[in-house]
């Protein structure tokens, strides 16, 4: 996931695929302590490897809170919906934290953390909104553009009910809210409910 | 490719545009997709035509694979609108929104040749914008209502209810020049065979 290399640090000898190139990725240190970082777009790519290493913490230990680092501008809904079911799917808690900005898809992972557990930091911002798409999709004819922006609808209405359930409003009040971007800092965002606590 | 030709006229030799001389005889061509350069061109052409003598007919010769869905209406608003008779003859094929141009002729003088194909469907897009879900629902709104307007200028050349032509339409359709003229989109096949 990461690029940033740090000198090689001979307590971590353990790390034998990084130890034999000299150094140890900083992503590889932090995973040691059960800390994700996401930190691109959401794509099934980076989905895969997110909920891998969720699905691999939980099962080496599933008492100790696993911290999901949020630094994302969002982006597509599928690998978002991956990461989430993975995350309500495992028994070990999970902490989220905004570090910078969690918009869109970053902002529902930010709420889906363990209730208690989510963090922003203090100068951090979020953004919700409904789905984004391209459309109508160019080769598409009416029925096919009819179906796929009823199947739209039913991933907006999935994505609401998850943002309603985690932040404790009402799916309208959400629905309502998501018809456009809602730009909110650290204050705003715990009184929305999307975090409990902020790292100051 | 050159569509340049020269001509013998009172001041001696004179390149000319093959399209440009037809266009002075009053045929016009729609050979390509119908996008706004040729919507356009096409609109001027038929104005100009009409100002100079709205007795005589125009003739557009129409080997498309469709297009814009604007461009096609606008075409057909200003067929309609100017008073001389518009004969529309398909030359290879008419597809898709060409084939509402082709349909749209004046009654009696839409005209395919004999091994011309021609398609017909509901509006399939060929545009994209991004946008909330809200927007999104506008998009395809005014897509359906498109579409509709299509079928119903169909409905009226073939004389045949809308909920037919919709029933029909709803999947690509492809017929030959006879089918065509069976169906009424156009009235008579052009036999070319010597």
């Amino acid at each position: 996931m990461g690029k940033s290399k740090l000198d090689h640090d001979h307590d971590q000898d353990h790390l034998r695929g990084p130890l034999l190139m000299g150094y140890a990725d900083t992503y590889v240190k932090l995973a040691k302590h059960r800390i994700i970082f996401i930190s691109e777009g959401f794509n099934d790519t980076m989905a895969a490897q997110t909920s891998a290493m969720l699905l691999y913490f939980d099962n080496e230990d599933h008492e100790t809170p696993i911290e999901i680092y949020i630094h994302s501008n969002g982006g597509a809904v599928t690998g978002l919906l991956n990461i989430y079911d993975v995350m309500q799917m495992i028994r070990a808690p999970i902490k989220t934290v905004c570090i910078g900005k969690s918009f869109s898809a970053g902002a529902v992972i930010l709420a889906a953390g363990t209730k208690g557990e989510r963090y922003a930091l203090k100068n951090s911002r979020v953004m919700i909104h409904g789905i984004q798409v391209a459309f109508p999709i160019p080769g598409h004819d009416m029925t096919n553009s009819k179906n796929y922006y009823e199947y739209l609808m039913s991933e907006n209405d999935k994505l609401m009910k998850i943002l309603a359930y985690h932040t404790g409003h009402s799916l309208d009040k959400v629905k309502e809210d998501c018809k456009q971007d809602v730009w909110m800092d650290a204050k705003q965002v715990l009184e929305y409910g999307i975090i409990d606590h902020i790292i100051d | 490719m050159n569509t340049i030709v020269t001509e013998t006229t009172e001041h001696g030799e004179m390149p000319m545009d093959v399209y440009q001389k037809l266009a002075n005889d009053r045929i016009l061509f729609i050979c390509d997709s119908i996008n706004d350069n040729l919507a356009t061109d096409i609109v001027a052409t038929l104005l100009l035509k009409d100002s100079e003598d709205s007795d005589k007919k125009i003739t557009l010769f129409i080997n498309s694979q469709g297009g814009d869905i604007r461009n096609t209406l606008m075409i057909i608003d200003m067929m309609n609108m100017i008073d001389s008779p518009i004969e529309t003859v398909c030359i290879g094929a008419a597809m898709d929104e060409a084939a509402v141009i082709l349909a749209s002729g004046t009654p009696g003088m839409r005209f395919a040749t004999q091994n011309s194909q021609i398609a017909v469907s509901q509006l399939v897009n060929d545009w994209m914008a991004r946008a909330n879900l809200t927007d999104a629902k506008k998009y395809l709104d005014l897509a359906v209502s498109d579409n509709k307007r299509m079928m119903e200028i169909f409905s009226k050349t073939t004389k045949k209810p809308l909920k037919q032509v919709m029933a029909d339409f709803d999947r690509r359709v492809f017929m030959n020049a006879s089918h065509a003229a069976k169906y009424g989109i156009i009235d008579k096949v052009v036999n070319v065979t010597k």
